[in-house]
């Protein structure tokens, strides 16, 4: 295999694969505090953030220190063996969770299909806010026929009132139909947003063991550019 | 003037080569770290050149800027301290060699994981690494079959004992369980 005189910066692989503004959460930097009470070394001491991270449930953050840990010590086991179990369990998880219908069914891509949806749910917000106000008139107003007397009532219960609950009932009908359809793209979002999040901690992940495995294959990453 | 520059620049590259070493040295000791955190800064493409020596690779003039702190840091190493734990994260890490407060956290997800659970995800990363190079996601590139047997050796020669295979395996179902509620 060949042999690299520079190590491989999976950071700066990282950046250039995701692009700028993806990569920013993998790529936070970290400070490291010394005093003299303590003494561990400095991957041991990124190990243990790590997996305090994964144990909060975030994800990016432990990335975060296994990207810097292994950019200070690339054979470090602990980490490489971290990696990998997070790498097996996530795609497990993936191909047990339908992840190929919602690729089907939101093609191309995971992101685009998110931003769409998200158009679609704020136009239907819109039209259930319109749906809304239309209907509180229309409740005023037959509340309004109300006070009439007992002569106009008589003429409008048998037909302008009897017109505008027709009116309501349909609009009320409407607006449920449309609160539904919002509630199924709310639900298919929070999936669709859980599935690309996880889809993405998966190719972190794989470029992780691809460069840790095949390093050769990144040599331009070593070249100032 | 430019030779002047020139033998300015030679003896600045053999002073960092050696300091270079000598961080090297340093890199394989340990040494002392109240914590280590993520902070909120996003980092330049220049920062991706520096990680094993917290140094440019190459001498182009930089160093002087760069070089201050890490002299300032190379004292904090020098100072008197207590006999290091252990050289490298190896095969001798255990549960005893966290701190405290993380041993302590650790400790209560083994008793609340069942050990079951745990040892099925171990010996499923052992012996079913094929989910992960098959992955729908492609998460590893387009792998040819001597990549893969390369890439399943690397997985074999990546296992660690038993006791951290446990912590790892511990951790990552709590975090799972996390990451799939949410």
């Amino acid at each position: 295999m060949t042999q690299l005189k520079k190590k491989v910066p999976l950071k700066k692989i990282i950046f250039q694969t995701l692009g700028k503004s993806r990569s920013a959460k993998y790529l936070k930097g970290i400070d490291f505090v010394y005093a003299d009470t303590v003494v561990v070394s400095r991957t041991a001491d990124l190990y243990e953030e790590a997996i305090k991270k994964l144990l909060d449930g975030e994800t990016e953050l432990a990335i975060n220190f296994i990207v810097f840990a292994l950019d200070i010590e690339r054979e470090n086991k602990l980490f490489l063996h971290l990696c990998k179990t997070m790498l097996f369990s996530l795609s497990k998880f993936l191909d047990e969770n339908n992840m190929d219908f919602y690729k089907q069914k939101y093609l191309p891509d995971l992101n685009q299909a998110k931003v769409k949806i998200r158009e679609k749910i704020r136009g239907l917000g819109d039209i259930i806010i319109a749906k809304n106000t239309l209907l509180k008139e229309l409740s005023l107003e037959l509340d309004s026929t109300e006070q009439l007397s007992f002569f106009f009532q008589l003429i409008f219960n048998f037909f302008y009132r009897k017109k505008l609950i027709v009116k309501i009932d349909s609009l009320r009908s409407k607006l449920s139909e449309v609160m539904n359809d919002c509630e199924i793209l709310k639900k298919d979002l929070d999936h669709i947003e859980k599935v690309a999040r996880i889809e993405e901690y998966v190719i972190v992940l794989g470029l992780i063991v691809q460069v840790c495995a095949f390093p050769a294959r990144f040599e331009w990453a070593t070249q100032r550019s | 003037m430019k030779e002047e520059t020139r033998k300015k620049a030679e003896n600045a590259g053999a002073f960092l080569d050696s300091f270079v070493q000598h961080r090297e040295k340093k890199e394989q000791e340990s040494f002392s770290i109240k914590k280590a955190r993520a902070i909120e800064i996003p980092l330049e493409e220049s920062d991706f050149f520096d990680l094993e020596s917290d140094l440019p690779i190459e001498n182009d003039g930089e160093q002087q800027l760069i070089f201050q702190p890490i002299e300032e840091k190379l004292e904090i190493d020098n100072q008197p301290k207590s006999p290091p734990k252990s050289t490298t994260l190896s095969d001798s890490f255990s549960l005893e060699d966290l701190k405290p407060e993380a041993r302590q956290i650790v400790e209560k997800i083994l008793a609340v994981i069942p050990k079951e659970q745990v040892e099925e995800l171990i010996v499923q990363v052992k012996n079913n690494k094929k989910v992960i190079l098959d992955n729908k996601q492609q998460a590893l590139g387009d792998l040819s079959e001597k990549d893969k047997t390369i890439l399943m050796k690397k997985f074999d020669e990546w296992d660690v004992p038993t006791p951290i295979s446990e912590m790892n395996a511990t951790v990552i179902l709590s975090w799972l369980d996390k990451i799939i509620a949410n």
